[in-house]
């Protein structure tokens, strides 16, 4: 059973369509790529899956619960996790609270406990602090972890984006525009650690423009144009389809 | 939280109840002792604004709270003949309930619709308070009893006043502290900073926000319980929009972003401050809107964000106009 | 389209008359329905102003108000006192208010533009000292200005108060202004390009920074303006911009804070509440004001034509 189905797929913005009938299967522990021109309705794909928007129609399941109109934080608690494509961090705040506040829904005592500091609650939050290490040395930015975001490096702060979602202790991780601002060390670093995570066992889903990457990283490749899906499957097949090269070269030529 | 710290949080709290505790003493005026009460009422109210400002919530409806917490609290002593320890309590609690219901409908909203709904409540509010014969009318509610004795204490005169405002002070920061360094400050501060990615983090941003609203209320409620039986009579015109404004200026005053030593700056500033410059009282708006608007131009951070401004500029008041976005 | 929306306050109005007393002669439904226009349409006026600046500066105006009332007494002063004819005493109004409102977004909102809180704050605080200025230079005595035009318009058998009349033929010309220049001019295009989305405005070639310069002096213009006009009907104190700039928020509550469309219902809204209510309920006319609002908002958080939730 795939861990995330979408099954004709809806959304319109007063007379816009962003996305018209779309069927997507994602299955557990794969690392699928969503690639298209600009504005072929990736960002809205994932702002749907994530419950942002609400679908106009179309049904979201997520391993066989339909998720379809939950909203952004139910969602979230059910395990989809996200970095976003802007650099959407808590910027005035260190490297290591910004991932500890990602543990906030993985605490088994309640806001209450918390509030009255109970030993219990001090427990966990200390168990969080050391998971927190724990993700940052992963992630290999560990000597970051006392520095202000708004100070750090773009490169860094994607990887924080992705600290945090990681903290959320997500089965399915919404990976928007990863490798964005990268140059190439960096995006062969962000590779290695995308592979890692997935043998974490986390299914991941990238949306990115990088094709090399693409390429290297996806088991399977999914092509959106124009709110529709174009083409789906291998990588070798994705990069020979005509029509997904018309998309792209057809784009050139009209910019 | 480890050991070391617990001990010390410990010995500072001591040290600051000592402090408090002798502060009645330092002086035998009663006037000082009313501006000190009056500044522990105000720091009160400070903390009650600027813990909605801590989820991200601006209000000018403060004062409304304050004067149901009033209202509670005198009629329930005054007309069904509660103990004062009773009434407190319930104050809070009715605070709270209107900010619930209140609140499930204007926390759906905020920004900017949420700044004039709260203004609105606080007009509704007295505008219920004048009108109808329950609350007094316009004229009030008079010889309104001092809080009953517990045993030997009592707090008829200026000094128990002074030592119950000052516990009760304690006691509201003490666990806004706690809510501050616990997981819904977290979430809270998360709510403030980005609301989209917090979202993401599981946080239910109306559930946390609705919270946030409900607490400040009752903040401000148990505040107004006292002031009732403080100033022993209450009328509608004390709880004007205009002192919600107050209210919001002793956290601007004081640092917008210091959630607790903030408003207690503030207010102390702006409780003591103006009886010592003894401005007129025909100009005193003026200074005052003046000295509002040098703030947020020059000091946008408050008194307490000088320290840091110092080191990052030298020339304090240089600033660049900023592209945000309207959130 | 919007024009179908103001019909929806005229219905409303209807509707509020049949809760009434029995005894509802055209007569005076008419005067009522005239007061509660001259009334709403300013509040419109005001209410537009302040959408403008919220929308497209991105800045909260408390002293909007303050705005409006210098604009009614600078009209007041010219008239009586330099015996300058109405038109002109209100054109000087106009400019005048409109610079000292330039003054102070280059010298306060420029720096805070985006911001609520510090907005709200700096407005207060200038609100605040205009408000105490005007209340020591002006004095507390009621002023009213000699209506330039005098007799009353007959309507059929109903005689109506000529002031009023012409109050709202101009707020219904100024309404019709805005909305050309909003609409039809290039200038209005780039504001509402800006209100939209002020970085990609700025890519396309947009000077935003004159925008919200003229933006923000056309918003305060407003405000004056609708001073000037109010200035023969109603009594001239230095808290008029005070109360009027609450029941402004008001209308905002009811209409939303975004769209000018919801500005002119949520005036109308307002304005003809309280015109009916007076005459209905007298003391209680701000309570019903309070229990309409109340019930729209329970309906539709943001206003009857706001976001429908937050949108972040």
């Amino acid at each position: 059973m795939p861990l995330l189905e979408v099954r004709k797929l809806t959304k319109h913005f007063g007379g816009l369509s962003a996305i018209t009938e779309l069927d997507l299967d994602i299955l557990n522990s794969e690392i699928l790529g969503i690639i298209g021109p600009n504005g072929a309705g990736k960002s809205t794909l994932f702002n749907l899956i994530c419950g942002f928007y609400a679908p106009t129609q179309g049904r979201v399941t997520f391993e066989g619960e339909n998720i379809t109109g939950l909203k952004a934080h139910r969602i979230a608690r059910l395990g989809i996790g996200r970095a976003f494509q802007a650099t959407t961090l808590f910027m005035k705040l260190s490297v290591f609270n910004n991932v500890f506040n990602g543990f906030h829904m993985n605490y088994k005592e309640g806001a209450w406990k918390s509030f009255l500091h109970t030993p219990g609650a001090r427990r966990e939050e200390k168990e969080a602090r050391q998971k927190v290490l724990e993700i940052l040395e992963f992630m290999g930015v560990a000597e970051l972890k006392d520095q202000i975001c708004h100070n750090l490096p773009h490169g860094h702060q994607k990887i924080v984006g992705v600290c945090i979602a990681l903290a959320t202790q997500p089965k399915l991780l919404l990976l928007d525009e990863p490798l964005t601002g990268m140059h190439s060390e960096e995006t062969s670093k962000m590779l290695e650690l995308i592979e890692k995570i997935r043998e974490r066992g986390i299914t991941i889903v990238l949306v990115e423009h990088n094709m090399d990457a693409v390429m290297r990283l996806c088991h399977r490749i999914v092509v959106l144009n124009h709110g529709r899906k174009i083409a789906e499957g291998l990588p070798k097949e994705v990069s020979g389809n005509p029509e997904v090269i018309e998309a792209y070269l057809g784009r050139e030529e009209e910019g | 939280m480890n050991r070391m710290s617990v001990k010390k949080i410990l010995v500072g709290l001591a040290g600051v109840c000592v402090v408090l505790g002798l502060l009645p003493q330092l002086t035998d005026s009663p006037y000082m002792m009313h501006l000190l009460v009056m500044s522990c009422i105000n720091i009160m109210l400070g903390l009650s604004f600027s813990l909605l400002f801590s989820a991200g919530l601006v209000t000018i409806g403060a004062a409304g709270f304050w004067a149901i917490g009033a209202y509670t609290s005198a009629l329930l002593v005054t007309r069904l003949d509660f103990s004062y320890w009773a009434a407190l309590p319930l104050s809070g609690l009715a605070a709270a309930f209107v900010a619930l219901v209140v609140g499930l409908v204007i926390v759906r909203t905020p920004g900017v619709a949420f700044i004039i709904q709260t203004m609105v409540i606080n007009m509704i509010l007295v505008q219920v308070f004048g009108h109808f014969e329950v609350f007094g009318s316009w004229a009030g509610i008079l010889d309104i009893p001092s809080p009953n004795p517990i045993g030997p204490l009592v707090f008829t005169g200026k000094v128990g006043s002074c030592y119950l405002v000052i516990v009760l002070l304690l006691l509201n920061i003490l666990a806004f502290y706690a809510l501050y360094t616990s997981r819904v400050g977290r979430a809270w501060s998360a709510i403030r900073l980005n609301a989209r990615l917090a979202e993401t983090l599981g946080v239910d941003l109306f559930r946390y926000r609705l919270a946030a609203f409900m607490i400040s209320s009752a903040g401000a409620g148990l505040a107004g319980s006292f002031y009732a039986h403080y100033f022993q009579s209450l009328e509608p015109g004390m709880f004007s929009v205009f002192k919600s404004i107050y209210v919001q200026i002793y956290s601007i005053l004081g640092g917008l972003n210091f959630y607790i030593a903030g408003p207690v700056l503030g207010s102390l500033i702006m409780t003591f401050v103006p009886e010592f410059l003894r401005v007129s009282k025909e100009i005193e708006p003026i200074v005052t809107g003046a000295i509002l608007v040098g703030l947020v131009i020059f000091l946008p951070g408050g008194i307490l964000s000088l320290p840091e401004r110092m080191r990052s500029f030298p020339v304090p008041f240089l600033r660049r106009k900023k592209e945000t976005r309207f959130s | 389209m919007p024009i179908a929306y103001c019909l929806l306050p005229i219905a409303y109005c209807l509707l509020l008359s049949e809760f009434g007393s029995p005894d509802m002669t055209t007569e005076l439904f008419a005067q009522l329905l005239v007061n509660g226009l001259s009334i709403g349409l300013i509040y419109v006026l005001v209410a537009s102003g302040l959408i403008l600046l919220l929308g497209v500066v991105r800045i909260f105006n408390f002293a909007h108000g303050e705005f409006y009332m210098l604009g009614a007494y600078i009209t007041f002063g010219c008239c009586e006192v330099l015996h300058l004819p109405f038109f002109l005493s209100i054109a000087i109004a106009i400019v005048l208010v409109t610079l000292l409102a330039l003054f102070c977004y280059r010298f306060i909102f420029h720096y805070i533009r985006g911001d609520i809180l510090l907005c709200t704050a700096a407005s207060i605080g200038l609100s605040m000292m205009l408000l105490r200025g005007a209340l020591l230079g002006f004095g507390t005595q009621e002023r009213g200005l000699h209506p330039p035009f005098k007799g009353a318009v007959g309507v059929g058998q109903v005689n109506l108060p000529i002031e009023k009349v012409v109050a709202i033929l101009l707020c219904l010309a100024v309404m019709f202004g805005l909305y050309y220049l909003l609409m039809r001019t290039k200038l209005g295009k780039a504001m509402r390009a800006v209100k939209l989305d002020n970085e990609v405005a700025s890519l396309q070639g947009i000077n935003t920074n004159r925008i919200y310069l003229i933006a923000f002096g056309a918003g305060c213009a407003l405000a004056a303006l609708a001073g000037g006009i109010i200035a023969p009907v109603f009594s001239i104190t230095p808290s008029m911009g005070h109360s009027l700039l609450l029941n402004c928020f008001m209308a905002l509550v009811v209409g939303g804070m975004q769209s000018m469309v919801g500005g002119i219902v949520g005036g109308l809204v307002v304005g003809l509440t309280l015109s009916f209510g007076m005459y209905y309920v007298g003391g209680l006319t701000e309570i019903l004001l309070f229990a309409v609002i109340g019930i729209i908002i329970v309906f539709k958080p943001g206003g009857l034509f706001g976001e429908p939730e937050e949108h972040e």
